[in-house]
């Protein structure tokens, strides 16, 4: 009971922020039923009739289905272990870094490429592999007498670049993360492990990465929840729309966007969403139960 | 105390990751505010939804002058003169018609957002339904108001202005939509550089289709071999020369149409006839001989843009005459320029009619006002003059042919009241023409709809609602092969019947047969 008393003024700087949470995060959750429902302008959200899943069944109904689902989450998949691998090793090499203004400004210039919007960034893939004016095709394929490629009619390279560009903006984001999370441990333990004689190596193998395990799997388990969304920006904008590397690059969300881009149909945009979000949460459930099991204390519930 | 610990990392990684987001999210609203213009119409906005509730608040007694709010599309600058001509409009208004006017300013790129926004929540009461879905869409959706009722009663100057025309804003059994009184027949055409074809000789005679065009392309190619004769072929502009009516299915995105040529009602599948394979092997040609612009699929300027900055020759475009065509883009391009036809035939379709369409809210609470003053907008020169043209002696001054010029010191970019535009509102042809028109200007636009040839299902508006997920399959179809196919940049023959079989794999078939039986019980019903 004194315990609850003390943390009364906690409780009380909760208020505005579970207010804004429920506000935004809760009360558009009604909105939901749009997915069963052919909206009506002028009967709102309540009043429209049900149709039950037919809103679902567009994105069955054509030949990529499978390809949609298959680029979705394989994208996500590669995109997880890459971003953990290179902002695991960019947030250890920033914690070795012993001169303090190169550390700042490292921090401040991995997290650049963050702050660029995807259309910036379409613009900037596009001087580099650009048919005709592109760097990659003029200044180092045609010097080294090889024949230009033309990027944007060729799938097959695209998994690549896509994979590199979404690597480069987001690193610096999520290093910034783990940097906060290594700059926490415990110091003494890197002095002891260096006085038995360990090298840089080993205190990074046997301290640093056991001690980053909980993160990661916090991380990993949060964005495995998305697992069946995609940047938008990442699979429109940057290759530039073009209808051959579709295969390579559509997913959920581009797919949804072409087809109803002209029709304005709200129901079945909500339902695309809701199957997002629903197949989501079971990946995020089955993935925490997957932990539990192996190692209980690391579990997110 | 594991766990607490493991409570406390997650914490600080989302405290981190909350903090970062914070420093991006200032960064974008720091941005937002820039454009000063941007930033007024927002305002604007507000206003309007303040005054908005303020009027609710108070009610609405009979009799009464009724406030409603139309939005009005801005394109090049800002309508910095608004109040002067709103006040204009509502000393007309509210003493003929009881009714006051609020215009709400709306820049183009965010015209079909912000719109579908205020339609949920009854935010506007008249508005033109152009760049945004089709009219059908939100009359299935319950976003617009039927207007049959409003029109007997309120209407009769716009029934009579659209004579057979008001046929195309019928959805199932009932007007949806009003279409603006225009020359709503087109030809294919294409809009040429006028030095370049005086100097080579060339003159718009000498074009009369694509095979024409290719020889006057190859003449030009091999006198400016650096220039590009066409700009981005992306924009369903090498369609026209087919001739087919697409039945509510509009740019590429053709599954299933009439071919005009034919007059008849079968719908037929475009991409299969011999009229597109026969486009596609002239626009082939073009790629292989080089005479696009570089790397068309991805150049993004609009096909004008190409032409005024002396990057292409010519552009493909539509309208009613060729050389009014050309003369549309002379001022905006600063240059002279010809246009010749790339077929001889006008057709007019229920989609080339119904481009803008004007509807009333279905939320409205206004809706005679609003009918009463679109009435009037089609009907009352003196008002036409005024939403078209702006306020005699303040933006505009007339000549004595009884054209129009700006009033002095002014331009298209100073003037306060944007009049490029005309073309946005209901009637623009009972207005004062422009300068360098002449003064019989609009009534070439009224003759054009005369000598006009009706496609045989004229005033049929098709209903998608049986096939949705249809569409938006072969919509991505069409997105993944068709600008391939027509720059031909790879196996053309291959990719054709590779995009044919897919279009029939996701249902391109139950598409065509549902026109077919709606055309079918549409026409039955007309006899």
């Amino acid at each position: 009971m004194r315990k609850l008393k003390r943390f009364i003024p906690f409780y009380i700087m909760m208020i505005p922020g579970l207010t804004y949470l429920f506000i935004n995060n809760y009360i558009p959750l009604t909105g939901l039923q749009l997915a069963f429902k052919k909206f009506k302008y002028n009967e709102g959200i309540f009043n429209s009739p049900w149709v039950g899943m037919k809103n679902f069944s567009f994105l069955f109904k054509t030949n990529d289905a499978w390809v949609l689902f298959r680029n979705t989450l394989g994208y996500n998949l590669l995109f997880l272990v890459i971003n953990t691998v290179l902002a695991i090793a960019v947030a250890i090499l920033l914690n070795e870094v012993r001169s303090a203004f190169v550390r700042k400004m490292s921090q401040t210039v991995v997290l650049i490429p963050f702050l660029l919007s995807y259309v910036v960034i379409s613009y900037i893939v596009y001087a580099l592999l650009g048919q005709s004016g592109g760097m990659v095709n003029n200044s180092i394929l045609k010097p080294l007498g090889m024949e230009p490629v033309s990027w944007y009619t060729k799938p097959k390279y695209w998994p690549l670049i896509l994979t590199l560009v979404q690597a480069w903006k987001a690193f610096g984001y999520n290093s910034i993360i783990y940097y906060a999370t290594i700059i926490g441990f415990d110091k003494s333990l890197y002095e002891a492990a260096a006085v038995d004689g360990a090298g840089v190596w080993k205190r990074i193998w046997f301290i640093t990465m056991p001690m980053l395990k909980a993160t990661v799997i916090t991380l990993t388990l949060m964005s495995i929840g998305r697992m069946f969304y995609s940047d938008f920006g990442l699979f429109y904008q940057v290759p530039m729309n073009s209808g051959m590397l579709q295969k390579a690059t559509t997913t959920i969300d581009t797919y949804v966007y072409r087809g109803l881009m002209e029709s304005n149909d709200i129901g079945r945009a909500a339902a695309a969403g809701f199957l997002q979000s629903i197949l989501g949460f079971v990946t995020v459930l089955t993935a925490n139960t997957v932990v539990r099991k192996i190692e209980s204390e690391n579990a997110l519930f | 105390m594991k766990k607490n610990m493991i409570c406390k990392k997650i914490a600080s990684v989302i405290l981190a990751g909350a903090i970062v987001l914070c420093a991006t999210a200032c960064g974008t609203g720091a941005a937002e505010g820039t454009p000063a213009d941007e930033g007024a119409a927002k305002q604007e906005q507000g206003q309007a939804s303040e005054e908005k509730e303020e009027k609710e608040e108070k009610g609405q007694a009979p009799g009464e002058i009724e406030k409603i709010v139309v939005p009005y599309m801005l394109t090049m600058n800002a309508a910095e003169e608004r109040d002067k001509v709103q006040d204009a409009i509502n000393e007309m208004t509210k003493e003929k018609l009881g009714v006051e006017v609020e215009l709400l300013c709306i820049d183009f790129a965010s015209w079909s957002d912000q719109l579908n926004l205020l339609l949920t929540d009854g935010g506007v009461d008249l508005f033109n339904c152009c760049f945004m879905s089709p009219m059908s869409s939100y009359a299935d959706s319950g976003a617009v108001a039927e207007l049959d009722g409003l029109l007997d009663e309120y209407g009769q100057g716009i029934k009579d202005c659209l004579g057979d025309y008001i046929e195309s804003g019928r959805v199932g059994g009932s007007i949806y939509g009003l279409p603006k009184v225009d020359a709503y027949s087109n030809r294919p055409c294409v809009v040429m550089d006028a030095e370049i074809c005086d100097e080579l000789g060339i003159t718009p005679d000498d074009i009369h289709n694509f095979s024409d065009l290719t020889n006057v392309a190859l003449k030009v190619k091999e006198a400016y071999p650096e220039l590009a004769i066409f700009p981005t072929g992306t924009n369903g502009d090498f369609l026209g020369p087919i001739g087919f009516d697409p039945l509510g299915t509009g740019g590429n995105n053709i599954f299933g149409g009439l071919i005009l040529a034919d007059n008849n009602l079968k719908v037929v599948n475009v991409f299969e006839t011999e009229q597109f394979e026969e486009m596609i092997s002239y626009t082939n040609e073009w790629m292989e001989r080089g005479l696009f612009v570089n790397d068309p699929m991805n150049s993004q300027d609009g096909a004008v843009a190409y032409l005024s900055n002396k990057q292409s020759f010519c552009y493909l475009g539509g309208g009613f005459d060729p050389a009014v065509a050309a003369q549309v883009q002379e001022n905006n391009c600063g240059m002279r320029l010809y246009g010749a036809e790339l077929a001889s035939v006008n057709y007019a379709t229920t989609d080339s009619v119904s481009g803008m369409m004007w509807c009333i809210s279905s939320l409205s609470e206004h809706k005679e006002a609003a009918m009463k003053f679109l009435n009037a907008l089609y009907t009352d020169a003196d008002l036409a003059n005024l939403v078209c043209s702006g306020m005699e002696g303040v933006h505009y001054v007339k000549n004595d042919d009884g054209t129009v010029n700006f009033a002095e010191g002014l331009d298209a970019f100073t003037t306060g009241w944007p009049s490029g535009m005309g073309t946005f509102w209901p009637n623009i042809t009972i207005t004062y023409p422009w300068e360098p028109n002449k003064s019989d200007y609009y009534e070439s636009w009224i003759a054009s709809n005369e000598n006009a040839t009706l496609s045989p299902a004229m005033g049929f508006t098709f209903d998608p609602s049986n096939v949705t997920d249809e569409i938006t399959a072969c919509t991505n179809v069409v997105s993944q092969y068709y600008n391939t196919i027509v720059l031909g940049l790879d196996d053309t023959q291959t990719l054709l019947s590779q995009f044919r079989k897919e279009l029939h794999d996701v249902g391109i078939d139950a598409i065509i047969e549902e026109k077919q039986a709606q055309l079918d019980a549409w026409a039955a019903n007309k006899q």
